[in-house]
């Protein structure tokens, strides 16, 4: 077998961490194996939508400066995700279009003001090294992308249908989409700011906390049957107070893995009360026993599954938001939940940025998760991240 | 006041194993706890059993079995969360009477304790108000058993510590720790496959490879092997090493 082509592109700068990414393994975290793939799998499917590949091709992942790439043969690509301001020949190029280029052409990559990733999406897909079926780089574990590794200056890559692990086949050729309608694709996209709303459930280690009725909270209203509508109303006030009262800012030292939170400062009270300072040192107070009440079956927690999106509260830490190269179980207290329909955002969410829980019921986050679903098929007909 | 775990389930009536509980855990999973077993490994191997039935059933895309629980993940586009719940609980339930734990293989683990590579050794001994050479006399002394894989690629859960070694973990877990870090938490010797943060006690390192992804079988641990802990020295800790590259993979030397 030989290749009478050149690669499809090279990197003149790798940018801070520019990774080859796909839809990542899914159902081996009974080997402890991470699902790990693009952080942002929305926009990378979207990416992969534009130029007319399937959903979970590979792509390149950037992330907070992108990369300066040489095109060394014509095709197609396009960026979703954080705007890194590119320019294709000193051209600015806009988001969410499929664009062709031509040999010798340079796309180059600034940084992002805000979110975190961007996604370039070439036709045909980014060669990368298949383990169990993906062509995702696991950081850690050396496996998968390219050489198991971010991409260095000089690299070149060909396209996934080229690589070592398949036959050659010049017929494949990019066969575009009927003509997308950008602007509905937009609706896909959420706002980046510096704010996130991410909406919660209560985690497993939440949900064994014994409720003291404080007044202030609903009375309980199931006879000891699966509860299928839980809400937060049955939360200590403190406790609410602890998780959903104030922000959480987004520490230097996350990464793929996880995002380290650090508590803001409780919000003042509006009603004019002078108790925001007290109401924050009796939550202070409060907290580690809640939290070590919460942590179950006894003082020295089983590890036990935790995935993408858990929140982990360590008894007297900061709270650590898992992310898609999440570990597949831990030992530390699960109390919230991300939402299947927020899932992707956390893959946006650069350092120093501010996190604001909102609590829903299990019941509310299923419904919205299967119309997220939905409306995402009705644009990205074979999107199938689950 | 009605129960917080959900369903406590009716194991008297049924016949089902129990007490286990039964919970939510997001809004497409379920994650089941059993507590009715007396010791870990008995309760570590009925649920590694329950994730293989599991696992060969198509509706699930995670199934992740641990130490005395077991979660599930449904695809919510090809299963009703009712159908799901009742699949989950009909699997579960059925009383799996007197195991026997499956024959194992002994392996022997060589490990380099020393607060060169363990920074928790010194502390965990002012804990416990030994010196290391009993630290180290007690963990080598008893073979251990593989009861669950997980967090990581190669990572198990090796126990149970005998009871003078179990503490808890890290109130906050370090943001990095080395491929071959030995810990201990709870009633469960880890060691960390990859490099990765980690909340438990370390108190060695070994140079063996716990997940060799272009080895055939790439994870050197699995269930039904059961771990004699052995203590080396700098020199063969370095011999090793050499052998296995995790030096390598690590990116450093200590």
């Amino acid at each position: 077998m030989t290749l009478s082509r050149p690669p499809i592109i090279e990197f003149l700068d790798p940018g801070m961490l520019t990774s080859v990414q796909d839809c990542g393994r899914s159902g081996l975290r009974h080997l402890g194996i991470s699902r790990g793939g693009s952080a942002d799998y929305l926009a990378a499917a979207i990416a992969n939508f534009l130029v007319g590949n399937h959903d979970c091709q590979s792509v390149l992942e950037c992330t907070l400066i992108g990369p300066t790439i040489k095109f060394l043969r014509p095709c197609v690509f396009a960026l979703t995700g954080a705007d890194m301001m590119a320019t294709l020949d000193d051209m600015a190029v806009p988001m969410m279009v499929a664009m062709s280029v031509k040999a010798g052409s340079v796309l180059k990559m600034g940084s992002c003001e805000r979110g975190l990733r961007t996604y370039i999406a070439i036709a045909g897909g980014v060669e990368g090294d298949l383990f169990f079926d993906s062509r995702a780089t696991h950081f850690t574990a050396k496996i998968g992308g390219y050489k198991g590794r971010a991409l260095r200056q000089g690299d070149v890559l060909n396209l996934a249908h080229e690589d070592k692990d398949q036959q050659t086949d010049d017929r494949i050729e990019y066969r575009p989409k009927p003509l997308v309608d950008g602007n509905a694709l937009q609706a896909l996209v959420a706002d980046y700011s510096h704010d996130w709303v991410l909406r919660v459930v209560m985690g497993p280690d939440l949900l064994s906390q014994e409720n003291e009725n404080d007044g202030d909270v609903s009375p309980p209203h199931h006879g000891g049957d699966y509860d299928d509508d839980i809400g937060f109303h049955r939360l200590h006030k403190d406790m609410r107070a602890q998780l959903f009262g104030t922000y959480f800012q987004v520490m230097p030292t996350s990464n793929r893995m996880g995002l380290r939170l650090k508590r803001g400062r409780p919000l003042e009270r509006s009603d004019g009360r002078p108790d925001s300072q007290k109401v924050n040192q009796k939550v202070n107070q409060n907290i580690n026993q809640d939290i070590e009440r919460s942590a179950k079956p006894s003082p020295i927690m089983y590890s036990s599954a935790v995935y993408p999106g858990t929140v982990q509260y360590p008894l007297g830490g900061e709270p650590i938001l898992l992310g898609c190269d999440s570990q597949t179980v831990g030992g530390y207290p699960r109390l919230l939940q991300v939402i299947e329909a927020d899932m992707s955002l956390i893959g946006q969410i650069r350092p120093m940025d501010k996190i604001w829980f909102r609590g829903v019921s299990i019941k509310q986050a299923r419904d919205i998760g299967l119309q997220k679903l939905s409306f995402t098929r009705s644009l990205l007909p074979d999107f199938n991240y689950l | 006041m009605r129960q917080k775990d959900g369903i406590k389930f009716a194991t008297v009536e049924k016949g089902m194993i129990g007490p286990a509980t039964l919970d939510p855990f997001g809004e497409t999973g379920f994650i089941a706890i059993f507590t009715g077993y007396s010791d870990v490994i008995t309760i570590g191997i009925h649920c590694h059993t329950l994730a293989q039935k599991l696992l060969a059933q198509a509706c699930w895309c995670d199934v992740v079995p641990a130490i005395d629980s077991l979660m599930v993940r449904y695809r919510p586009d090809i299963i009703s969360h009712e159908k799901a719940l009742a699949d989950f609980i009909d699997t579960i339930s059925p009383l799996i009477k007197d195991i026997v734990p499956p024959p194992v293989s002994t392996m022997e683990m060589p490990v380099f304790y020393d607060d060169k590579v363990a920074p928790d050794l010194m502390t965990f001994c002012e804990t416990l108000d030994c010196d290391q050479a009993d630290l180290i006399a007690l963990h080598c002394g008893t073979a251990m058993r593989v009861v669950a894989m997980g967090f990581a690629p190669g990572f198990a859960y090796i126990g149970s510590l005998a009871p003078r070694l179990q503490r808890p973990r890290l109130s906050a877990p370090r943001p990095f720790l080395p491929a071959g870090s030995v810990g201990l938490a709870g009633a469960f010797t880890g060691i960390y496959s990859l490099p990765s943060p980690g909340g438990w006690n370390i108190i060695g390192r070994t140079p063996l490879s716990l997940f060799n992804p272009s080895a055939d079988q790439p994870f050197l641990l699995s269930h039904n092997i059961e771990v004699r802990f052995r203590s080396i020295l700098e020199d063969e800790y370095q011999e090793l090493d050499q052998r296995q590259g995790l030096a390598q993979k690590n990116g450093e030397g200590f």
